[in-house]
């Protein structure tokens, strides 16, 4: 790797402006072995940490490290281009102006580096690699942080809203249920098991967070019509592969589809201590079951 | 959830959620990386994994999607802006609006004559030279002949050049006409501005046709038999033989309004005669014409540079806040495409570079306020810069002007001299470290780039993974492995030229001798026949014939021969070359690697 940053250097050194920010060559060449690094292994081969390396935002890593080393400079090119757009992200996050100018003031604190390791300032800009683009990169900073700062605080709650929530009343947990009703919950660990990252990407935010099919679109760089077939295709593909599976398992395909439509509250099944994972709060429909729930046990 | 969209069964919901949560989150610049689509997909899978199980990270990537996408937009600026229904219902009202308005001023114009417009204009001119033809039915209509013929001329320039030159001729001078004080004259310039009205809304010459025919009707409230009437009046008052008939109904037009009593009603329909300037004083005319001309040539270019003005005011969108733009013109006006246009910022780097479009417009996105400095270049033009301030919140349009290029610049161009040798069989030419950086290539075949070589198809050089040299004649069709020991007395004898130099480079050549029979290339260079290979430990090889024969060269400079890994050659010309190791030292030659000198 030592070689190709060597190779590379004058080029990268020139490309990112690196004299304007104040960053020798020398210390240009450290920054980039330390992110070339992180990024590969011994198996790794010369092209794909020379590809690796001409794709990093050189420009941006070069004015993220300066800053993080404090040059003056830097500082001011990075305020000038960022500020504002910090704190309309923030706003964005936190969808409230007080809690965006809290989220990004806290932000600007690990930037500028308030909190010291063995005496020494450490900004959290030095861990940026100008993989993705520096704005990208403060937003999901941004993000990172208000989500910690949520769960964080999501346990917090007074007991006179537990009361109004009505949690001291809740069912009591069902009952173990019988053993048949285990199958229906492995034939569909093994079909899910089956299906690529991105499908059950899409499956969970969607299903699950209650993202919209443009938000999902965003994320996956796809159109949003892409997002809603493929949900179309996979709910009716998942339904009759969970069908076979349960076949398998030794189901006549009646008690199957019955398995299927079964409310899963119902089903022997450790949810609620899974549930452990933060997601956007439950869609109305799930609400609707939670309400039956108490007649059902009745 | 969509309505007609297919639930899934609420068990998969629930396993999706019972998933085993993933413990190791990616950092933020692998998700940035992700939600920009930048990652190669081997990560990216990784990524979409631990998204499928990690609530948490799908919600960061969901919270730091970017408001909106603005370097798409800046890709596409006007498509999605204007063709979307919104906008499009407006340009459907509008285009009513226009062809409304557009059918009721010919109805209009059709029912009571274009000479409305010209008697609201100069209302009482019309009347004056009706009153002329009425009040002078005499055969000797002293001045208006001579100032009849004198339009004629200045018709004749109007008619030799195009219309919009035509038009502004005579709009531009109607004040010298006013001057003169007749009464008569005023007429070719309310015709002539019904003309253009007529052209511009798509009426023609036919439009110009009616006007003169219904001009004086019109403002005069005369039916067109009474028209008649005085017209034959007039002729028979004064027969002048219509013969010179123009095929221009300006040229007629004049003579109606000059000497209406000389015109027939026919004539004066269709291709009016210009009978009453066939009479005309010569001298007077030549006089007249000689004054008059000089000051209608005056303007003349003047509408080249009104042209592409009405050509611009074309609707154009203005760039949307956060975006700069703007047009690249020629001198005359027109858009430059595929024109380079940077956009760098003043107070910091980070140049931004974009091309015209057909129509010239460039945009650039996501720049914040502040002072740019931006540059245009195209070829066959000079570079123009512009500093100007731009601020985000308003932007507008900055148009570029450039300057055609002056003929010096254009010889540069065929600078290079031909490639072809005829000494040798092989075609070769210099591929500059500019051009091998821009083309792309698959992993380190870098001799492909002999193909850039104009002829250069006959022998191709590759190093292939294992970093052995191959070569092929047939195009790259087949490759044959290349031994560069192959001929093992030619090196023996180069290193024993070598070791006699020096004793310094003696135990250099007998530490290269050690290096093993095929060492590992990393770098090549062609130049003309000549090639150079170079690899580990600091072989470096050397063929002057296309590869038939290979020396070893041991490079020494100061008592130091080279030893690190060759990392990159590049050969300008057969005598003129640079080698770079992999400890970043650059040895170069300027006598075909005899001698080198170590930077």
């Amino acid at each position: 790797m030592q070689s190709v940053v060597n190779e590379l250097l004058v080029d990268l050194h020139a490309k990112g402006g690196c004299e304007k920010v104040g960053l020798t060559r020398e210390s240009f060449a450290v920054i980039l072995c330390e992110v070339g690094s992180k990024h590969t292994t011994a198996t790794t081969s010369e092209t794909e940490i020379r590809t690796f390396f001409l794709s990093l935002r050189v420009d941006e890593l070069a004015l993220a490290r300066a800053c993080a080393a404090g040059v003056n400079s830097a500082w001011e090119v990075f305020l000038t281009r960022f500020r504002e757009k910090l704190y309309l992200s923030a706003l964005r996050i936190a969808r409230e102006d007080s809690a965006a100018r809290e989220l990004a003031d806290t932000l600007y604190a690990d930037l500028y580096g308030t909190t010291t390791r063995d005496g020494k300032r450490v900004s959290k800009l030095a861990s940026y690699t100008g993989r993705g683009s520096l704005e990208g990169w403060l937003r999901t900073v941004l993000a990172q942080e208000y989500v910690n700062r949520y769960r964080r605080t999501k346990r917090l709650v007074s007991l006179d809203e537990e009361s109004e929530e009505g949690i001291q009343f809740r069912a009591p947990e069902p009952d173990p249920v019988p053993a048949a009703d285990q199958r229906l919950g492995q034939a569909t660990d093994e079909v899910l098991a089956f299906l690529s990252g991105e499908d059950r990407m899409v499956l969970s935010a969607y299903y699950l967070d209650g993202r919209t099919l443009a938000e999902i679109a965003r994320m996956l760089g796809v159109h949003e019509s892409t997002i809603s077939r493929k949900l179309d295709k996979l709910a009716k593909s998942l339904r009759k592969q969970i069908v076979a599976a349960l076949a398998r398992r030794g189901m006549s395909r009646r008690q199957a589809e019955e398995a299927l439509e079964v409310d899963v509250r119902d089903l022997q099944l450790d949810i609620r201590r899974s549930l452990a994972q933060d997601s956007s709060p439950p869609a109305f429909s799930e609400k609707r079951v939670e309400a039956r729930v108490p007649e059902g046990e009745g | 959830m969509l309505a007609g969209m297919e639930n899934v069964p609420k068990i998969v919901r629930e396993r999706l959620r019972a998933a085993t949560p993933a413990v190791n989150h990616p950092d933020a610049d692998l998700l940035t990386a992700f939600a920009e689509h930048s990652l190669p997909e081997v990560e990216r899978d990784v990524v979409l994994e631990h998204l499928a199980r990690c609530g948490d990270c799908r919600g960061i990537v969901a919270l730091a999607l970017p408001a909106m996408e603005p370097a798409e937009r800046a890709m596409k600026p006007s498509p999605t802006g204007w063709l979307t229904w919104p906008a499009l219902r407006w340009a459907f009202v509008a285009a009513g609006v226009v062809i409304i308005a557009s059918v009721g001023i010919l109805r209009y114009q059709q029912r009571f004559g274009a000479g409305t417009m010209s008697a609201s204009n100069k209302a009482p001119v019309p009347q004056a030279v009706t009153t002329d033809a009425k009040d002078r039915p005499s055969a000797t209509p002293a001045p208006p002949p001579s100032l009849s013929a004198e339009q004629r001329e200045r018709e004749k320039v109007q008619l030799s050049t195009p219309p919009a030159v035509a038009d502004s001729l005579v709009m531009d001078n109607a004040p010298v006409r006013d001057k003169k004080s007749q009464p008569g004259v005023e007429m070719p310039t309310a015709n002539a501005f019904q003309s253009r009205v007529g052209g511009t809304a798509g009426g023609g010459v036919g439009q110009f046709h009616g006007s003169l025919l219904h001009g004086p009707m019109s403002a005069n409230q005369m039916s067109p038999n009474q028209w008649k009437q005085n017209t034959a009046q007039n002729q028979a008052a004064a027969p002048v033989p219509s013969t010179a008939a123009s095929k221009q109904e300006v040229a007629g037009a004049l003579t109606v309004r000059g000497q209406a009593p000389a015109a027939s009603p026919t004539a004066a329909n269709q291709d009016m005669a210009a009978s009453g300037a066939a009479t005309a004083d010569l001298a007077t005319l030549a006089q007249n014409t000689n004054t008059t001309l000089l000051q209608y040539e005056a303007p003349a270019p003047q509408p080249s540079s009104d042209k592409p003005t009405v050509e611009r005011a074309k609707p154009l969108p203005l760039p949307a806040p956060g975006q700069i733009g703007g047009y690249v013109v020629d001198p005359t006006g027109a858009g430059v495409s595929s024109a380079r246009v940077t956009v760098t910022p003043s107070t910091m780097g980070g140049a931004t570079t974009t091309i015209t479009n057909s129509q010239g417009i460039w945009l650039v996105a996501g720049l914040p306020t502040g002072n740019y400095k931006v540059a245009a270049e195209a070829p066959g033009f000079t570079t123009t810069v512009r500093d100007f301030h731009y601020d985000a919140n308003q932007p507008k349009m900055y148009s570029l002007s450039l300057s055609p290029g002056s003929v010096s610049e254009t010889v540069e161009v065929s600078a290079e001299a031909a490639q072809v040798q005829t000494e040798s069989t092989s075609v070769g030419g210099p591929v500059t470290k500019g051009v091998s950086a821009q083309i792309p290539m698959n992993g380190r075949n870098t001799i492909q780039m002999a193909t850039l070589v104009p002829g250069g198809l006959e022998t191709f050089w590759k190093l292939d993974s294992g970093g052995r040299l191959q070569r092929s004649s047939d195009q790259g069709r087949t490759w044959q492995p290349v031994d560069v020991n192959a001929n093992p007395a030619l090196y023996a004898a180069s290193l024993a030229v070598a070791a006699e130099t020096s004793s310094a480079k003696a135990k250099d050549a007998e530490k290269a001798r050690k290096i093993p029979a095929s060492p590992i290339f990393h770098a090549l260079a062609v130049a003309g026949s000549d090639v150079w290979v170079g690899g580990s430990g600091g072989a470096l090889y050397h063929s002057v014939d296309a590869g038939t024969l290979w020396t070893r060269i041991v490079p020494v400079a100061s008592g130091r021969a080279l030893s690190a890994d060759v990392v990159s050659l590049d050969f300008a010309d057969p005598q003129h070359g640079k080698l770079s190791t992999s400890t970043a030292e650059v040895w170069t030659t300027a006598d075909a690697g005899q001698t080198w000198q170590k930077q």
